[in-house]
């Protein structure tokens, strides 16, 4: 039977019309082009409630209060908190990039041994452990530890440890918040100091790097921002991050911020503008006149006494003068002193808007309680163990911070003068790459009998050490944070796990909890969040108050200026756990010093190197990381924008087409964390590249006594003359190549190794 | 009555180059770490932060950084230029929005927008093992050969409502330099200005700084 051509055309024509009036075909249409622009190997969506939960991040120095979004217990996105104090909705990258941050690629998921070959080999916990014992066993009192920068029980818990072996070896990375207590106590004082931003008239930055590097920047910016109009002023060697937000930048050279201070000195007392009482006042006054005169000061900062008047005008007005270093480090304690006995001067120290000395946060009562008791230390090993009359508990140590000098200590032990540890324990820290000198600091590290590291991620230490073990990063793990350096009133956070962490990771906490009895000398808790616990306890019983929600929530700083304290809560550890902060805005009374002995021999002249015609101007920012943090670059994709090239070396003409009312220069100097042709980036002003012959784009060399860097050069017009800008990065992964060239001397007075206005020279390659 | 417009006033001279707004961006709206290739103004951000300057040699120089997302114009040259019909101005608050699976990756509007704010993924994205799990439910995954740019995180019109409406951006700001809201009640002050007035593009981002030369242009 045959199909003749009209059964064939109405059978066509019945299969076109069912196939348009179907929706199959459609649906297969459209799932093609859903399969095309959705392909099936990209990521899904998570599906399923976001949940919200209130924590601090830990990730970043600040104490910051964050929001977590989680999604089936996965956390998505960081958020600044808007109802913390410290945070008002604000947040900093590294904050930011910690649920990204946890699947580095590189991260240390199990204990890694060191073999024979020099390659680490993933071990069990039980064989590190035991190792780890048998070292410690044998080293007897001749451990050394080094801790984070940052305040908190972990740090305190260290210490317990090392006094527990008979060690007193226990240092801390350097940080400001160390050396501004130091200059409190030369002064006379105790606690330390912090800056009444909140409620002050006006700001003198004396270096400072308030709005970037001081751990406190983010609650600084906060409220500095609201006040564009207030008269600030930063002076720095770069028009950094902090100077864009103050009214004026006045150029002033590395290494001379107790120069400034003392010169402002001068003009406050030839004003007759000093409100304050100091014991040896007269004697300050003396010494600026017979060494900071105005033509001193010109001839050592480049300042003319116009603007050192109008400044100490605004000093004695009310403006508040923070010391400190325009790159959160190198500094020495004169500057610190000085800086602080203009407060002194003008009658601002421990009132509203001026300078606060703030005690300790509470707590930790145990570690030192266990100490004289005997139950580590001469219990065990009278030998070696503290005396009677020494400090059972280093972290509470009263001596003044400087004694523990770990970038002289490193240097020693790599020149040899001093014998090298048999343990070296590094606690979520990187002098490898984090101290001056780093080659210096690599080689003390490498001398080291048995060299163990506790990080989450490698650094150039962990490469050095011969057992990495694993610790959980933030979001992971419990862990506090006391008093961020900068805030005028003490602070007290806790973060709590959100998720498991990863790998095998453990909280080095836990790990020397475990150690310790394995050791025959336990210290109390049986955990590391029962220790944070037990310290909560005590702060419970200390007094100070939890900021309630808007609109009930009373601010620390409102208390500073007489607004009534609220009372004490119960439940205190619920209240932190759920994100909130423990506040106590109560300052340590003082009548401090104006330090003018110390000064008089720490401020000498200084020979200048000829062959060495520039400074060093390192340059913080956030964008790169934080010491002992990984650095938020790779997690939220921002060095991708290194790999653009070098600010004014890049082709310009895509980004001409986009400029706008701000004309000036589509694209003018380079961006913090810049790199070129991944090479560092050395940003010079034009001035200061002629006359060292070079061109933006040439490859260069610096040099310093302490080791030299390549780098391309890059025309920058926000560099003062005669310095050499390079970036920081606030520490691990970024910062390196900038610590190899600073070298650093002790300062005379306090022995605190200084490398602030480093000198250095450039030659082209 | 004046018809709600959202948009954003971003003051210069509060804003210090931290970054906070891109990495509040990327994380709310899933760019990937490693970025993929992309076509446009270098980075694959949505927000890029350029630094200006008055041109001047120190000590006579000034800069500042400039925070630009898409300027979501009342006269978007980028909806005339796309053929498909794939970005469109939306009828709530103007919001200039981009529709993925709409477009055909032609780049006429690249080509057409002369703030230089649109991105083409030239690369599928590429997620580090385990970092897929941090993706927001708030933004899809663009594939390769698509345009993609800002959206004044419209998702969270629809999530939180007009009255709790803010950007990732705005809302990260620790400074508070970016303030989102009705641009035509953010408008305020002769330090308010827009860039490329000469386009006529009316963009719904606006600038702010005191500093001359910032608003007017070098006088170069």
């Amino acid at each position: 039977m045959g199909i003749g051509r009209r059964e064939f055309l109405g059978v066509a024509a019945g299969l076109t019309v069912g196939a348009t009036a179907s929706p199959a075909l459609w649906r297969a249409a459209r799932d093609f082009t859903r399969m095309s622009q959705d392909p099936l190997w990209l990521p899904g969506l998570p599906r399923g409630p976001i949940r919200e939960i209130t924590s601090m991040s830990l990730a970043c120095p600040s104490a910051l209060g964050v929001k977590v979004l989680l999604n089936e217990g996965r956390p998505l996105i960081i958020r600044g908190d808007p109802e913390h104090p410290l945070s008002q909705g604000g947040i900093t990258p590294p904050a930011q990039a910690e649920a990204r941050a946890r699947f580095h690629p590189d991260r240390v998921l199990t204990p890694l041994l060191k073999n024979g070959q020099g390659v680490f080999e993933p071990v069990s916990w039980a064989v590190a452990l035991d190792l780890l014992a048998t070292k410690l066993v044998a080293a007897r009192d001749q451990v050394m530890a080094v801790g984070p920068a940052s305040r908190g029980t972990l740090g305190d818990l260290l210490a317990a440890f090392l006094v527990g072996l008979g060690s007193e070896h226990i240092f801390r990375m350097p940080s400001e918040a160390d050396l501004a207590k130091a200059a409190a106590t030369l002064m006379g004082g105790s606690g330390q100091p912090g800056y009444d931003l909140d409620n002050s008239g006006g700001l003198v930055l004396l270096g400072a790097d308030a709005f970037e590097s001081m751990p406190s920047s983010p609650h600084f910016r906060k409220a500095w921002g609201e006040r564009t109009g207030v008269p600030s002023t930063f002076f720095g060697p770069t028009r950094s991050a902090t100077a864009a937000l103050c009214r004026d930048w006045i150029p002033l050279p590395a290494g001379e911020e107790a120069g400034l201070a003392m010169g402002i000195a001068w003009h406050l007392a030839d004003m007759g503008r000093i409100a304050g009482a100091a014991p040896d006042l007269m004697e300050f006054v003396d010494l600026t006149r017979q060494r900071f005169s105005p033509a001193d000061v010109l001839s050592s900062t480049g300042l003319g006494p116009d603007i050192l008047r109008t400044v100490a005008m605004g000093v004695a007005g009310g403006a508040l003068a923070v010391p400190g270093s325009f790159c959160g480090e190198g500094l020495g304690l004169a500057p610190f002193v000085a800086g602080l006995a203009l407060s002194v001067m003008s009658g601002r120290v421990n009132r509203p808007g001026g300078v606060f000395l703030t005690g300790p946060v509470p707590g930790v009562a145990w570690l030192p309680d266990r100490g004289r008791s005997g139950r580590f230390g001469p219990g065990s090993d009278s030998h070696t163990g503290p005396g009677p009359d020494t400090v059972s508990n280093p972290a509470q140590d009263t001596r003044p911070y400087f004694a523990r000098d770990l970038a002289g200590r490193l240097k020693d032990i790599a020149l040899g003068l001093i014998p090298a540890p048999a343990v070296l324990l590094l606690v979520e820290c990187d002098p490898a790459e984090g101290m001056p000198s780093t080659e210096l600091a690599a080689r003390a590290v490498v001398k080291a009998g048995f060299k163990v590291a506790f990080a989450s991620l490698p650094t150039p230490s962990t490469h050095l050490c011969d057992l990495i073990l694993p610790a959980p990063m933030p979001l992971e793990r419990f862990d506090d944070a006391a008093t961020p350096y900068g805030l005028a009133f003490a602070s007290y956070g806790l973060a709590r796990p959100l998720v498991r962490p990863l790998g095998s990771a453990r909280h080095p906490g836990d790990v020397l909890l475990e150690l310790a009895v394995r050791l025959g000398k336990p210290l109390g808790p049986a955990s590391f969040a029962q220790a944070l616990r037990q310290r909560v306890a005590d702060l419970e019983a200390a007094g100070g108050y939890v900021v309630r929600p808007a609109p009930d929530g009373v601010m620390p700083w409102r208390v500073l200026v007489g607004q009534a304290q609220p009372a004490p809560e119960a439940g205190l550890w619920r209240a932190l756990l759920e994100g909130r902060a423990w506040f106590r805005p109560e300052p340590v009374h003082a009548e401090l010093s104006c330090g003018a002995r110390f000064l008089a021999e720490a401020l000498a002249p200084e020979a200048i190197d000829l062959d060495l015609p520039l400074k060093l101007a390192p340059q913080p920012t956030w964008r790169t990381g934080l010491a002992g943090f990984p650095g938020p670059c790779m997690l939220t994709g921002q060095a991708d924008q290194s790999k653009v090239g070098g600010g004014c070396l890049m082709d310009e003409t895509g980004l001409a087409s986009a400029s706008g009312g701000v004309r000036a220069r589509a694209v003018s100097g380079p961006r913090p964390g810049e790199t070129g042709g991944g090479k560092p980036l050395v940003r010079l002003n034009a001035a200061t590249a002629r006359e060292a012959r070079a061109h933006g784009g040439d490859l260069v060399r610096v040099s310093s006594p302490a080791g030299a860097v390549e780098a391309m050069l890059a025309i920058d017009e926000s560099v003062m003359d005669g310095h050499v800008a390079l970036d920081l990065g606030l520490g691990q992964g970024q910062g390196g190549y900038v610590r190899r060239l600073a070298a650093f001397a002790p300062e005379p007075g306090s022995g605190v190794s200084v490398w602030a206005g480093c000198r250095v020279s450039l030659e082209l390659l | 009555m004046s018809v709600l417009k959202w948009g954003m006033v971003i003051d210069l001279d509060r804003c210090t180059g931290c970054g906070v707004c891109q990495v509040a961006c990327r994380l709310e709206n899933n760019i990937p770490p490693a970025g993929g290739a992309v076509s446009g103004a270098g980075a694959p951000d949505w927000i890029t932060l350029e630094r200006r300057d008055n041109g001047r040699s120190f000590p006579e120089s000034d800069d500042l950084y400039l925070p630009k997302p898409c300027m979501h114009c009342e006269n978007p040259p980028c909806v005339t230029a796309c053929p498909v019909g794939a970005t469109q101005k939306s009828g709530q608050g103007g919001i200039v929005s981009q529709e993925y699976a709409r477009c055909i990756g032609c780049r006429l509007c690249l080509a057409a927008c002369p703030y230089g704010v649109r991105r083409f993924t030239r690369t599928d994205p590429v997620w580090p093992r385990g970092m897929e799990g941090t993706l927001t439910p708030f933004a899809s995954v663009r594939p390769k050969g698509v345009v993609e740019k800002c959206t004044l995180c419209a998702h969270r019109l629809a999530m939180y409502g007009p009255a709790a409406y803010t950007t990732a951006c705005a809302e990260a700001c620790p400074t508070g330099a970016i303030v989102f809201g009705d641009v035509e009640k953010l408008r305020k002050g002769a330090a308010v200005f827009e860039l490329l007035p000469e386009k006529k593009t009316e963009p719904q981002v606006l600038y702010a700084s005191r500093r001359d030369w910032a608003r007017q242009g070098s006088d170069e």
